[in-house]
């Protein structure tokens, strides 16, 4: 009796761990062909209706801006004027001494009137990070903001000489080989030839007004993950797959490179949020 | 003879004014932002790496190091900086 209890254990125990074999080997996989097809259908059919489902996360950003009294926050127009607002940042403010661009502002009115801790403002603008269809507060408010602006032309104003000195950094790191693979921002995003990730066109900050087309167009909503991705993480995805190491949101390191780009892109009108694959 | 005379004075004058332009062409203003400024602001964005931050030191050095034919060549304030 004890040998058949014990035998059965054995294979239950087994049977058991095939089981989360199987489960796990099938969380590792990635999408078959068929669900492949039918994402690059859904993305077809909602850039032919010319839906974007980024929109919603605007309309929850709206209450959420005045969740966390963004209704106080100075972007450059004064206290709680949206309107336009990307199109002239990244700026220096003096209350902060420092130049900011959207999200980065957005992280230090958080603190200022949302009562935050530099930790939890990470936490709060990095919560949709590594996931997909979240639908996060932080998201929702650069979104919300981001639209208010479109039909804008962006205007950073490179005769300031802060905004000019970070918009050197920005190109300096911009180019600057880094990283165990010595990759640079360049590798994939400058230069006359066309180059490709797949079946993704690259941009290249080279080539006339493809910079502006770039960065008009973020936050953008993405098919694959189903929810949107801000600038911030951008750049973060970017230097994970260059290798680089973990990327801090609203540092100077951010701020740089968006002085770059934007600056780079003055005079390309904001149509946000974009679509991506 | 006055023909070739001419030729010669106007060849003279164009060699001449070429590189005297090539020096009136102000040098291009590099803006004011220093290396270890640059830096800075890389770092700034970044959770600490000591694998990274060697691998910028060592690409410093090296950068450094091609600029001298040997060690000896070297000005001891570079040197200081390997």
């Amino acid at each position: 009796m004890r040998k058949i209890l014990l035998t059965s254990a054995v294979f239950g125990l087994a049977y058991a761990g095939f089981l989360g074999y199987q489960t796990v080997k099938a969380q590792d996989q990635e999408l078959s062909p068929e669900e492949e097809i039918r994402l690059v259908q859904e993305f077809n059919r909602m850039m032919a209706e010319g839906i974007n489902p980024g929109e919603i996360w605007a309309e929850m950003g709206k209450e959420a801006f005045k969740k966390y009294n963004l209704d106080k926050c100075d972007f450059g127009l004064g206290p709680g004027k949206i309107e336009g607002a990307l199109a002239q940042l990244p700026r220096y403010f003096p209350d902060a001494k420092r130049v900011m661009d959207l999200e980065t502002r957005i992280g230090w009115c958080l603190q200022q009137y949302a009562g935050m801790t530099p930790e939890q403002v990470k936490k709060f603008a990095t919560q949709c990070w590594g996931k997909s269809q979240c639908m996060g507060e932080y998201d929702a408010i650069v979104m919300y903001v981001s639209m208010a602006s479109n039909g804008h032309k962006i205007n950073v104003n490179l005769k300031d000489p802060q905004v000019k000195r970070m918009h050197e950094i920005g190109k300096q790191i911009y180019y600057a080989r880094l990283g165990p693979w010595d990759f640079n921002c360049a590798t994939c995003h400058a230069g006359q030839k066309e180059a490709r990730i797949r079946a993704t066109r690259l941009w290249s900050a080279d080539r006339p007004g493809e910079a502006g087309q770039a960065v008009s167009i973020f936050p953008k909503y993405l098919v694959r993950w189903a929810q949107p991705m801000t600038m911030h993480y951008r750049y973060a995805e970017c230097m994970r797959q260059m290798r680089w190491p973990t990327f801090e949101p609203h540092s100077d390191l951010a701020v740089a490179l968006s002085t770059f780009l934007y600056g780079t892109a003055n005079g390309t009108e904001i149509k946000v949020p974009g679509i991506g694959r | 003879m006055r023909k070739t005379l001419f030729l010669g004075l106007l060849a003279i004058g164009l060699v001449g004014i070429s590189p005297a332009q090539q020096k009136k062409q102000p040098t291009k203003k590099k803006a004011g932002v220093k290396p270890e400024e640059v830096r800075r602001v890389l770092l700034s964005g970044f959770e600490q790496d000591p694998k990274f931050l060697w691998k910028i030191e060592q690409d410093e050095s090296q950068r450094i190091c091609s600029q001298y034919p040997s060690m000896e060549a070297m000005p001891p304030r570079q040197y200081k900086r390997l």
